[in-house]
């Protein structure tokens, strides 16, 4: 049984109530996803900051780590629909956006009927978006901007709520296309997996190969979701942003600019190449909002803007081939400017 | 007024009061100390008293800038920073602070701020903390305050009558004087000054004798000057002089002359004459705490050292040099007996008026006459010699100390030898001219220099476009050759 199927009405409910029934549900999705998925429950909760800013993740990890089964029980938490799509490098674009067939009427007439891709889901699982070429990464680009494809001069809308969930294996190089960095700045966040502990593994093995299953029971009810999670993405929006945090959130995206002679930080111009843009900066504030929430408060902290800065900026944050040289990486830049970029 | 705002504005208060309390916990003693120090540095280097204000003023400015920062360091968004910080409200009340208060969730976010901020006080969670510069200031003014108490200037600047010169005490005086008078009455030493000296050694002896009052002992130093027809201090010529006469000096440190004659103020007599002078001030001085109510009778006296200090009071006159001359009575007494001394000046001109025709050249090396006026000490009340007239420069040897002396150059046009007078001065004021005009309007002549005129004919007509070539062409060069060539 779906453990709340009613939205949220802002007009019904005071600030309070909407804040705890966000509470409630986002922590029932997490307990619900966390029997299936061992571990990884920051890597969940990152996911659904993301869902619910209305952004999409990027998700780095060598392959076996359970990615497609969180977005797999995500989708079933949520009852929401999900595809999956294995970038390979044969793929085109219209195996992702879908494609105009010759279909046969009932009175025997022939016309062009869309066929929609695996696209048009709710969550849409894009693995190894980096075997694809570039040509086909890009057909992805405007699904997850604008929510909307485009197919023979025809535009068709995806349904919301729109979430993809890319992965890219960070081992394997050869035949790959690296994600250029117009399509990088599209992931609200881009997660790291690490390898789980050998406790982990051993209760991976316990939930895995016996033969009982586990199923996912759904949150939300398949009627009411959409409305619920609208809802839920609204609140987000509504979270109060004081002055002097937008301030710092700017200073920064502005400190982590290599151009910028100001930056506190001098590290920044030794190794970035290029730095997050203003789309950074929204990143840092729509997942500051949503840890907000989840925190029971409905005005950002600092502390929500250090928690999400990583998954934020890490993948707006370009290195040079000094960096690379050196073996510095992006997190190593984002710490130093949270500790040296001033908060008044 | 709801609870928030006041306790904003506590907070505001004591934040304020606390940093205001350190702001001149730590100026307050800054400036005392800069102000000893600044005051025993003026007075080290004889600055005007002025100066001593300047450094506390500067810190008194920096203090007043201080406080306007922390002024505007208290508010609303600072305070609520602080409060956030203590109650550990996670930004409410910077939300609070930063964001108008009009939608549902500011009102939220204030009621969580007031459950918060129902638990703080800000007298007991702001507890006043003394800023570590405070004890630093305070200490520095302390050590500072006791430097210049243990200065000799700054103990001296704070006695009532300022800052006096260290003077002898009188023992140390009359060893002095012992001492001198021995040195006088060697077998080396000339008759009149072994006279002079073997009556010196008795007046030491009698002095000696506590029994007599300082007013009998003052007595006898008079009498005993008088005797001795003591000269008059010997002038003291300052740097300025010394480059003034710095061109007559080189002609007369020739090698006949070198060591001829010892500075004035070394001479034995010189410097008894000096003690003596000292010794009666000093028992003047005794004379005057001893007697309180004698002030009448002392005035003289008082009057004489008046006049003596008076000797280092430079006078001036307009354009040219005027020596300070002893006011003393006893001074003058010996003027007069040395008016006709050949080869020293005795009398400063008064302005408006001849020189005496009876004075002696007025050309006397200044070093040289105290040396010249103890030898002749005693022949000055006998001998008299017709005044002479300022001979011409060209006519002076190098290094000859009679006839035209130093300072010569200074004459007016017309005026007498015997007006420059160098007896007894202490100090010479010249007023360098400031300037002449040159020829050129472009140059400015100064005392010793003269116009630079060029003597190398030049030219700016411009050199020709393209120089006449070595190896130029004898032969017409065919026109379709000659851009190539070129």
């Amino acid at each position: 049984m779906p453990a709340s199927s009613s939205p949220l009405s802002s007009e019904l409910l005071s600030p309070e109530q909407r804040v705890e029934h966000f509470r409630h549900i986002f922590a029932t999705i997490e307990e619900e996803v966390g029997q299936l998925i061992v571990g990884q429950r920051s890597i969940l909760r990152k996911i659904l900051t993301a869902f619910f800013a209305g952004g999409h993740v990027l998700i780095e990890s060598v392959p076996g780590l359970g990615k497609t089964l969180m977005a797999k029980s995500l989708s079933q938490s949520l009852a929401l629909s999900a595809k999956r799509i294995q970038f390979t490098p044969d793929l085109m674009p219209s195996d992702i956006v879908g494609t105009q067939v010759l279909s046969e009427g009932a009175d025997g007439k022939r016309y062009f009927e869309f066929k929609p891709g695996p696209v048009f889901a709710n969550i849409v699982l894009a693995d190894e978006i980096n075997r694809a070429t570039p040509k086909t990464q890009s057909a992805v680009l405007e699904a997850m901007e604008e929510q909307q494809v485009t197919v023979f001069g025809e535009t068709h809308t995806l349904t919301p709520p729109f979430l993809v969930v890319a992965t890219q294996n960070p081992v394997e190089i050869e035949g790959t296309y690296p994600l250029p960095e117009a399509q990088l700045d599209r992931f609200l966040l881009k997660l790291v997996i690490e390898s789980p502990s050998a406790d982990e593994v051993a209760e991976i093995l316990e939930r895995t190969t016996k033969e009982t299953q586990y199923r996912i029971n759904p949150v939300l009810s398949a009627d009411t979701a959409p409305a619920v999670i609208a809802e839920m993405q609204n609140l987000v929006r509504e979270v109060l942003l004081a002055p002097p945090l937008s301030l710092y959130i700017a200073r920064l995206i502005e400190a982590a600019t290599p151009g910028n002679p100001n930056s506190p930080v001098p590290e920044v111009a030794h190794y970035l190449r290029y730095g997050p843009s203003p789309r950074g900066a929204q990143a840092l504030t729509l997942g500051a909002k949503v840890n907000a929430l989840l925190d029971g408060r409905v005005h950002v902290s600092f502390e929500d803007i250090t928690d999400v800065a990583l998954s934020a900026l890490r993948h707006r944050c370009l290195l040079n081939f000094q960096a690379e040289a050196e073996g510095i990486s992006a997190d190593q830049i984002i710490e130093l400017l949270l500790k040296q970029v001033p908060k008044k | 007024m709801d609870s928030l705002s006041q306790l904003f504005t506590a907070t505001a208060r004591r934040v304020l009061w606390q940093r205001s309390t350190n702001t001149l916990g730590f100026f307050l003693p800054l400036g005392i100390a800069v102000f000893f120090l600044g005051y025993s540095l003026i007075l080290a280097c004889a600055l005007p008293i002025g100066f001593a204000f300047l450094p506390p003023l500067v810190v008194f400015g920096f203090l007043l800038k201080s406080l306007r920062q922390g002024k505007k360091s208290c508010q609303d968004e600072s305070i609520a920073r602080l409060l956030d910080e203590k109650t550990t409200g996670q930004e409410r009340f910077l939300t609070l602070a930063t964001l108008p208060s009009s939608s549902d969730f500011v009102a939220q976010v204030r009621s969580q701020a007031a459950r918060k901020a129902a638990f703080f006080v800000p007298e007991r969670d702001l507890p006043f903390h003394l800023d570590r510069r405070v004890p630093f200031a305070c200490v520095g003014a302390v050590l500072s305050g006791l430097l210049f108490l243990f200065l000799p200037s700054g103990s001296a600047a704070l006695a009532p009558g300022g800052p006096s010169p260290v003077t002898p005490t009188t023992e140390t005086l009359l060893q002095n004087i012992e001492d001198l008078a021995r040195q006088l009455v060697r077998a080396q030493s000339p008759p009149e000054e072994q006279q002079a000296g073997a009556q010196l050694l008795g007046l030491a002896q009698e002095l000696k004798n506590p029994a007599l009052a300082p007013q009998d002992k003052m007595r006898l130093i008079d009498e005993a000057q008088k005797r001795m027809n003591l000269p008059l201090p010997v002038p003291q010529i300052l740097p300025l002089d010394l480059k003034l006469f710095g061109s007559d000096s080189k002609q007369e440190d020739s090698p006949g002359n070198q060591g001829d004659s010892p500075q004035p103020e070394h001479t034995p007599l010189a410097k008894t004459h000096e003690n003596l002078e000292q010794l009666k001030q000093s028992l003047s001085t005794q004379r005057n705490e001893a007697q309180p109510g004698t002030q009448n009778t002392n005035q003289t006296d008082q009057s004489d050292n008046q006049q003596s200090q008076q000797k280092n009071t430079p006078q001036e006159s307009g354009g040219g040099i005027k020596f300070d001359q002893p006011q003393s009575q006893e001074q003058k007494g010996k003027q007069q007996a040395q008016q006709n001394t050949p080869g020293q000046q005795q009398q400063a001109p008064q302005p408006g008026q001849q020189p005496d025709t009876r004075q002696p050249p007025s050309g006397v090396d200044p070093h040289k006459a105290g040396h010249e006026q103890h030898r002749h000490a005693t022949q000055q009340s006998n001998e008299r010699k017709q005044p002479q007239q300022a001979p011409e420069r060209s006519d002076q040897q190098p290094g000859q100390s009679g006839g035209q002396g130093r300072g010569e150059r200074f004459y007016k046009p017309g005026e007498q030898p015997g007006g420059f007078l160098t007896q007894a001065a202490r100090y010479v004021k010249v007023r360098i001219p400031t300037g002449m005009k040159a020829e050129q309007d472009s140059q400015e002549l100064t005392e010793n220099t003269s116009p630079a005129v060029p003597t190398t004919p030049y030219s700016n007509a411009p050199l020709a476009d393209r120089p006449p070539e070595k190896n130029a062409p004898q032969q017409r060069i065919p026109l379709e050759y000659r851009g190539i060539l070129q």
